[in-house]
């Protein structure tokens, strides 16, 4: 089973690794990071709370659908999804 | 609204010229002269004339709309020259709505004008955004973007958001005909700090006319009822890749502006929160002025700057110990004695704070903010150092 994981370039440029990432084994939002943690440790705390939440200003969307009308971080997850990492940001002038 | 000018339209009646003018709409499908009339009727607000007010209120203005009222209070600055595409060399200086106004009025003399060169706050943003049909944000400052939402949901106006960052830009139509706003997608502004690129992010020059064009074409949307609005939906574009996506999000009965029990029934001015960080001192933070006293005296402090490489090359305060970028500080700890007494900065305090709140977590109990970064330095201790 492998999830489609997309984060935002500029997060990814920052971590060093490739904004669109495959995941394997995660049955949930919350079982992802895991996976996440142990390939890249410094994207992981950038994208999920300790406790394996979700930090506030980030959004997650499921097959488009934003995962708080899903079942937020314990939204399962199936093979083929595609999971869309959307933070806040503002640009400053 | 104070200092509010206004400029009228031409005195000379352009019927005749009306429809030759917009020829190219008027031969569109389901666009009649009645739709045109209705962009002619319409009072926009924007505010924020910076990289996409400015697409924005050119492509709305060469469109027909009928009144324009721009909200900023900044200068014309040569750094927004690369993407802010209003203004001219010549402009550098002048306040922004001023010189954006000078410009859509020499493209269309039938657009009315209305300029504030003032900050929306919580005393003007219900009587502006009340005056108008629909609102614009390119504001440029997180208190600003949520006080533009709250504004636009208790006078029920609808809110064309856009933003964008390095290479990525989003749009969406906020609270329009039942849909979500910007609280229901982020409840609350980020603790200060917490967008950890916020002063350093940079833009593709082009990006904010990609997406200030988007904002003009949902408010045209919005404002004659043709096509479907990005209502409930963020439209995102990369433009490294061109690859676009467009993410679905709902109404939150629980969104404390809009929802069904609202907790937000006035607007309030909460102060910048990125760019000037906190007004008052936190306790792990000193000012330039005790930094300076305390390297005269000798203290041992060891001075960490966490900006990026191309703003190190522009400007630092003398006496740097160590560059260490805010996105590597937790992979470069080792790099860092814990027992030393360390002060972080950046260019305006948000990225240092959050430097602190990282190392204070790691265990480095002698750190401190040093309080408006690189750029109080240059106001109060050495303005001969350049600025960004």
């Amino acid at each position: 089973m492998t999830i489609q994981l997309q984060i935002p370039p500029r997060v990814a440029a920052g971590i060093g690794c490739d904004p669109g990432l495959r995941i394997d084994d995660a049955k949930s939002l919350r079982e992802m990071r895991g996976s996440v943690a142990h390939q890249w440790p410094a994207l992981a705390g950038r994208l999920w709370a300790d406790d394996g939440g979700s930090r506030p200003q980030i959004r997650w969307f499921v097959n488009g659908i934003d995962s708080r009308y899903l079942h937020q971080m314990d939204t399962r997850l199936f093979d083929g999804d595609l999971v869309v990492v959307i933070p806040e940001t503002l640009w400053d002038e | 609204m104070s200092n509010h000018a206004v400029t009228p339209p031409s005195p000379t009646p352009r019927s005749g010229e009306g429809r030759h003018r917009y020829l190219r709409h008027l031969s569109l499908p389901d666009f009649s002269e009645a739709t045109q009339a209705q962009l002619g009727q319409a009072r926009v607000l924007i505010v924020g004339m910076g990289g996409l007010g400015c697409p924005c209120a050119q492509y709305l203005a060469a469109a027909g709309i009928g009144e324009l009222i721009l909200v900023d209070p900044d200068t014309v600055d040569q750094s927004n020259l690369q993407r802010q595409i209003l203004y001219r060399e010549a402009d550098c200086g002048a306040l922004k709505v001023t010189v954006a106004a000078r410009t859509l009025g020499a493209l269309n003399a039938d657009l009315r004008l209305e300029t504030h060169p003032c900050a929306l706050d919580a005393d003007n943003a219900l009587a502006l955004v009340e005056a108008s049909d629909l609102v614009i944000d390119g504001s440029d400052n997180f208190p600003t973007r949520y006080l533009v939402n709250d504004a636009c949901v208790l006078a029920g106006k609808p809110l064309i958001y856009g933003s964008v960052f390095r290479y990525e830009g989003q749009v969406s139509v906020l609270h329009y005909e039942g849909g979500p706003c910007y609280r229901c997608l982020y409840p609350e502004p980020p603790e200060p700090g917490s967008i950890p690129d916020c002063a350093a992010g940079g833009v593709l020059g082009v990006l904010p006319g990609f997406i200030g064009t988007a904002q003009a074409t949902e408010a045209i949307k919005v404002l004659t009822g043709i096509g479907t609005a990005l209502k409930g939906r963020l439209w995102m574009l990369d433009a490294l890749s061109m690859a676009t996506r467009v993410l679905s999000f709902d109404r939150n009965t629980d969104c404390p502006v809009c929802g069904d029990h609202p907790t937000i029934r006035t607007l309030s001015s909460p102060g910048r929160l990125c760019q000037n960080t906190a007004p008052q001192q936190e306790p792990h933070a000193m000012n330039v002025h005790e930094f300076k006293a305390a390297r005269e005296r000798g203290e041992p402090l060891f001075l960490l700057d966490v900006r990026e490489a191309f703003e190190v090359a522009i400007c630092s305060i003398p006496g740097t110990d160590r560059v260490i970028p805010l996105g590597q500080l937790a992979d470069s700890l080792d790099q860092l004695d814990p027992e030393q007494d360390i002060v972080v900065y950046c260019r305006m305090g948000g990225r240092s704070q959050n430097a602190v709140n990282i190392l204070l977590h790691h265990g480095f109990a002698k750190v401190r903010n040093l309080d408006g970064g690189v750029l109080a330095w240059a106001e109060h201790i050495d303005p001969s150092i350049h600025t960004y």
